[in-house]
C-alpha cells in the first residue's frame, strides 16, 4: 500500500477535522483526560514500587527485636552486638534508637543518630543533631517558620530545628525526626547503653533465613527476629492493595476507553458514506487510508501527548503533591513525589499505546472495510 | 485511436423487499464512442441510474461486463477499479456535497489523492466553477446553494479532473431554461476527441437541444435500445 503524502492531503485532514469543531474538542479532551488518569495512576504506582524496592535494597538483611511479657522490651547495646556478631555467619550488627512519639499534631517517628547513615534512603551527607535539636523531615513542619517542635513520648522534649532534610527523601523521611541518641533514648525511655532494636547484616542474603534458629539462640532473652524477606513482604502487600485501589480506579477508564472506541467506531460509520462517495470520485483505498490515518493522528496524538504530559507533571513535578493526598491517604503533609524516574518511559509508552491502538484501529477500520466493497454499497446503505 | 465503453450482456438483479429478486437491467448491451455525447432516456424507475454506475465501475453487473478499451473493468478487482474509476467523472442524481464544505472544496475533493499543489488545485477548481458560470459562488458553503447551483457544482466536481469518460445523471433536473442551456454548453465543450459522456435523462430540454446529443438510447423494463 504506497502511503506517499501530499500537502494537500495534510491539509485536507485538518480541514476534515474542522468540519466538526465541537465534537474534535470533545474528543481531544476525552482523550487527553483518559491519557492523564491512567498515567497518573500507573506513573504513581510504578514509582512507588520501585522507590520501596529501592529502599528495601538498603535495608538491614535481620532485625532483631527484644519482647518480653509486655511486648517490646529495649535490648543493650554491647551485649547485644556482641551476641549477634558471634554468631557464624554474621558480619555486623548496629542498634538502632527509634519509635514513635506524639508530635506537635499528629504522631511521628523519632530515630537517634549519632553518625552518618549508610542506609534507609536517607542522604549521607545530611547534618548530625546535636542535643536538644532536631533535623526534621519535610512532613514534620506545619509552618516553614516553625522553629521548635514539642515531642512527647514516655518524657517530653522541646527540640529546635537546626534543618530540614531535602524533600527528595520525603517517601521515607517526610514524619522523621532525627535526634541525637540521648535525646532520642529520653523520649522514648529508653535507658542509657540500651536501643530499640538490632539490625543484622549477614554475609550472604540467602542466607539470612538459615540463621534465624542460630540467632535467636544466641540471646539469652526472647527475640523477634525479622528478615528482609519478610519487611518486603509486609510491603508487598501494602503495595499490592493500594495497587488494586489503583486498578479500580482504571476500571472506569478503560470504560471510558471503550466509550471513546466506539464513539469513533460510530462516527466512522457514518462517514462511510464519504468513503464511498470518495470512493466514486477516484479516491483509492490507500487514499482513503491515509486520510484516516491522518485524521486520527492528527487528533490522537496531540491528545494522549497532552494527557501524559499533565500525568508526569501531576505525578513527579515539584510541589504537585496531591495526587499522593487523594490515592494514598497523605492527608496532613503530603510529601514531594520525588520518585523513581526508573521505567517511567516504558509506562508513558505503554498507556499511549493502550489508549492510541484501540483509537487507531476503530479510525482505520471503515478505511479497510472499504477496500473491497463497492462505492455503491455506502452510498446506498448510508445516504442520509 | 477512438476508445469506447462496451456494455456486454449487462444484468442486474435485485432483491425486493419482499425478498423476491427482481431484474433491473436484462442483457443489456451498448457502445457509447468516444468523442460522442450519448444520453439514455426513460421514465422514472426505468434503472439509468443503476446503469449509470455499472457503466462508473461504482457498481457490478450481476451478470456480463464492462468493457473500457477492451479490458472487463467490471471484472477487475476493488483496488483495479479504484484506480481506473479516476478516469470517470460522475455527476449523481442527487447533488451529493458536503455541506460543511466550501463550494470549491467540494470541487476539488476528486483531485485532492492526485495533485500535489494547492494552486494547481484551486486553479483546476475554479476553472471548473467557471465553465459553469458559478466562479462567484467557490467560497460560500454547500448548505447555502439552491438546489440548482448544487445540482451545478456536481458537475462542476466532475469535469474538475478533465475525466476521459463523463457520466452525469438528470445533470438538469432541477434547472430552469438558462441554467439547463448553461450545462448543456459545458457538456459539448467538454466533448473532446477521447472523452466518453453519458447522459440519463427524462428532460425533453436535453433531448431537444440541437446538436447536443450524437447519440440516443431508451431504457424501458431494464432492456436498452438505441433510436435512429
Amino acid at each position: 500500500m504506497n502511503l506517499r503524502l501530499s500537502y494537500p492531503l495534510l491539509a485536507w485532514a485538518v480541514r476534515d477535522l474542522l468540519r466538526q469543531p465541537l465534537e474534535a474538542i470533545v474528543l481531544f479532551l476525552s482523550l487527553a483526560s483518559l491519557a492523564a488518569v491512567l498515567g497518573t495512576v500507573l506513573l504513581l504506582s510504578q514509582s512507588l514500587s520501585h522507590t520501596a524496592q529501592r529502599i528495601l535494597k538498603n535495608a538491614p538483611d535481620l532485625v532483631v527485636c527484644r519482647v518480653g511479657a509486655g511486648g517490646w522490651t529495649p535490648l543493650p547495646v554491647q551485649e547485644s552486638i556482641r551476641l549477634a556478631t558471634s554468631v557464624a555467619g554474621v558480619i555486623g550488627a548496629q542498634t538502632r534508637v527509634w519509635g514513635t512519639v506524639n508530635g506537635p499534631d499528629r504522631p511521628l517517628s523519632v530515630f537517634g543518630i549519632d553518625q552518618p547513615p549508610n542506609r534507609d534512603g536517607l542522604p549521607e551527607n545530611i547534618a548530625l543533631p546535636s542535643p536538644g535539636h532536631a533535623v526534621v523531615g519535610s512532613g514534620v513542619l506545619t509552618a516553614t517558620e516553625t522553629q521548635a517542635i514539642r515531642l512527647s513520648g514516655a518524657q517530653s522534649l522541646v527540640v529546635k530545628v537546626e534543618a530540614v532534610l531535602d524533600s527528595r527523601t520525603s517517601l521515607v523521611a517526610h514524619d522523621l525526626v532525627l535526634l541525637d541518641p540521648a535525646d532520642a533514648r529520653q523520649i522514648l525511655g529508653i535507658g542509657p547503653g540500651y536501643a530499640s532494636d538490632l539490625a543484622v547484616d549477614v554475609f550472604h542474603e540467602n542466607e539470612a533465613e538459615a540463621l534465624l534458629p542460630d540467632l535467636a539462640g544466641a540471646f539469652p532473652w526472647p527475640v523477634r527476629v525479622t528478615t528482609r524477606r519478610e519487611a518486603a513482604g509486609i510491603y508487598a502487600a501494602g503495595l499490592a492493595r493500594r495497587s488494586g485501589l489503583f486498578y479500580m480506579t482504571l476500571i472506569p477508564a478503560v470504560l471510558a476507553l471503550v466509550f471513546i472506541v466506539a464513539g469513533a467506531g460510530k462516527n466512522n460509520s457514518v462517514r462511510r458514506y464519504e468513503a464511498g462517495l470518495y470512493k466514486a470520485f477516484g479516491w483509492t483505498t490507500p487514499d482513503i487510508f491515509r486520510l484516516q490515518l491522518l485524521k486520527a493522528l492528527f487528533s490522537g496524538v496531540p491528545a494522549v501527548a497532552c494527557g501524559l504530559v499533565l500525568a508526569y507533571g501531576l505525578v513527579r513535578w515539584p510541589g504537585a503533591s496531591w495526587p499522593g493526598y487523594l490515592l494514598l491517604g497523605w492527608k496532613q503533609h503530603p510529601p514531594l513525589l520525588y520518585l523513581d524516574a526508573a521505567g517511567t518511559g516504558l509506562v508513558l509508552l505503554e498507556i499511549a499505546l493502550l489508549i492510541f491502538l484501540p483509537y487507531l484501529a476503530a479510525a482505520l477500520w471503515p478505511a479497510l472495510k472499504a477496500a473491497a466493497a463497492d462505492p455503491q454499497d455506502f452510498l446506498e446503505k448510508d445516504f442520509i | 485511436m477512438q476508445s469506447a465503453l462496451v456494455c456486454q450482456d449487462i444484468s442486474l438483479w435485485r432483491r425486493g423487499w419482499d425478498g423476491s429478486q427482481r431484474a433491473v437491467l436484462k442483457n443489456v448491451s451498448a457502445v457509447f464512442k468516444s468523442g460522442q455525447i450519448s444520453i439514455i432516456s426513460g421514465l422514472t424507475g426505468a434503472g439509468k441510474s443503476t446503469l449509470l454506475h455499472i457503466l462508473a465501475g461504482l457498481l457490478r453487473p450481476s451478470q456480463g461486463q464492462v468493457l473500457a478499451d477492451s479490458r472487463p473493468v467490471s471484472r477487475w478487482n476493488t483496488a483495479h477499479r479504484d484506480r481506473w474509476r479516476r478516469k470517470v467523472g460522475v455527476v449523481f442524481q442527487h447533488p451529493r456535497l458536503l455541506n460543511e464544505l466550501t463550494v470549491l472544496e467540494n470541487v476539488i475533493l476528486p483531485l485532492l489523492p492526485r495533485i500535489r499543489s494547492l494552486s494547481r488545485l484551486r486553479r483546476c477548481g475554479n476553472e471548473a466553477l467557471a465553465k459553469l458560470g458559478i466562479a462567484h459562488l467557490a467560497g460560500q458553503p454547500g448548505f447555502t446553494l439552491s438546489g440548482g447551483e448544487q445540482q451545478r457544482v456536481a458537475i462542476a466536481r466532475a469535469i474538475a479532473s478533465q475525466p476521459e469518460i463523463l457520466i452525469a445523471d438528470e445533470p438538469t433536473a432541477h434547472q430552469d431554461a438558462a441554467g439547463a442551456a448553461a450545462i448543456m454548453r459545458c457538456f459539448i465543450a467538454c466533448r473532446r476527441p477521447a472523452t466518453i459522456t453519458i447522459v440519463a435523462a427524462h428532460d425533453a430540454r436535453l433531448l431537444a437541444y440541437g446538436g447536443f446529443a450524437d447519440r440516443q438510447f431508451e431504457l424501458a423494463n431494464g432492456c436498452l435500445k438505441a433510436l435512429p
